[in-house]
């Protein structure tokens, strides 16, 4: 056994004795995964991992590394990206994916991407057009 | 500041284009003759304007060294995210990749450690 699968073996047998909060925690995910599009809040999504909110954050934090908001706002960052690149509108992207508003839209995602939405689309366009 | 380009240490540049297109499915990108060398990358046939991953050659002895304690130890240089790991472990054996960790649950992470017959170990995760 190499030194890596040991370290493996050691750190799967820590693991073990938090089975339950793990199950919590992908719960969470998993329902996140699902509804990211619906405008959800993390008080949805901690009572689908069947804990409170603050103890969902805490695990999730500890598991994953990153916040449940950083991660649902990542999955809607790539959704936009995506419908973007696709040629769906920037106000059509912003409401399928349930932001609020189209400013709370713009503002997120310039600051995840560098660029709005538009500016986004556009050079995707481009870049399609070109290709073609 | 943008992350344009990570790398991997390769033994031999055409047998890892060859493995990371042909066997790990990942595209070829830019291919630039730098004198003995060339400046080789992929990407993710998914996402190919994301990052690159250059095959980056061997040509710096103490990195010859690092790369084999590494390899020795079993420690991957590097981790690729995949969507459906099961299925890419059995498509894999199927090409007659080794593995030196099958499909194992680390907690919310399901893992396996690969060769990537160009001296490293490469981990697989599935989030």
């Amino acid at each position: 056994m190499n030194l890596y699968q040991q370290h493996l073996l050691a750190y799967r047998q820590e693991l073990s004795t938090n089975d339950h909060q793990i199950d919590q925690i992908v719960g969470g995910r998993q329902f996140m995964d699902r509804h990211f599009r619906e405008n959800i809040d993390l008080e949805r999504v901690a009572r689908a991992a069947c804990c409170s909110k603050y103890h969902f954050i805490r695990l999730f934090k500890k598991y994953y590394g990153l916040t449940p908001h950083r991660y649902l706002t990542d999955l809607r960052i790539r959704a936009a990206r995506e419908m973007l690149a696709a040629g769906v509108s920037v106000i059509d992207t912003c409401s399928r994916l349930g932001f609020e508003s189209a400013t709370s839209f713009t503002g997120l995602f310039k600051t995840y991407t560098g660029q709005t939405p538009s500016a986004y689309r556009q050079i995707k366009q481009h870049s399609r057009a070109f290709r073609n | 500041m943008k992350i344009a380009v990570t790398s991997v240490m390769v033994d031999d540049q055409e047998k890892a284009l060859h493995f990371y297109t042909e066997i790990l499915g990942f595209v070829k990108k830019r291919d630039i003759p730098m004198g003995e060398h060339r400046w080789l990358t992929v990407v993710s046939k998914a996402d190919q304007d994301g990052v690159e991953l250059l095959l980056e050659p061997m040509g710096f002895e103490p990195a010859k060294v690092f790369q084999k304690a590494l390899f020795d130890a079993g420690i991957p240089l590097t981790s690729f995210n995949v969507d459906d790991l099961d299925r890419d472990y059995q498509r894999l054996l199927d090409l007659d990749v080794e593995f030196s960790v099958p499909p194992t649950q680390m907690g919310p992470v399901k893992i396996a450690v690969l060769k990537d017959t160009c001296g490293n170990h490469i981990q697989l995760a599935q989030v």
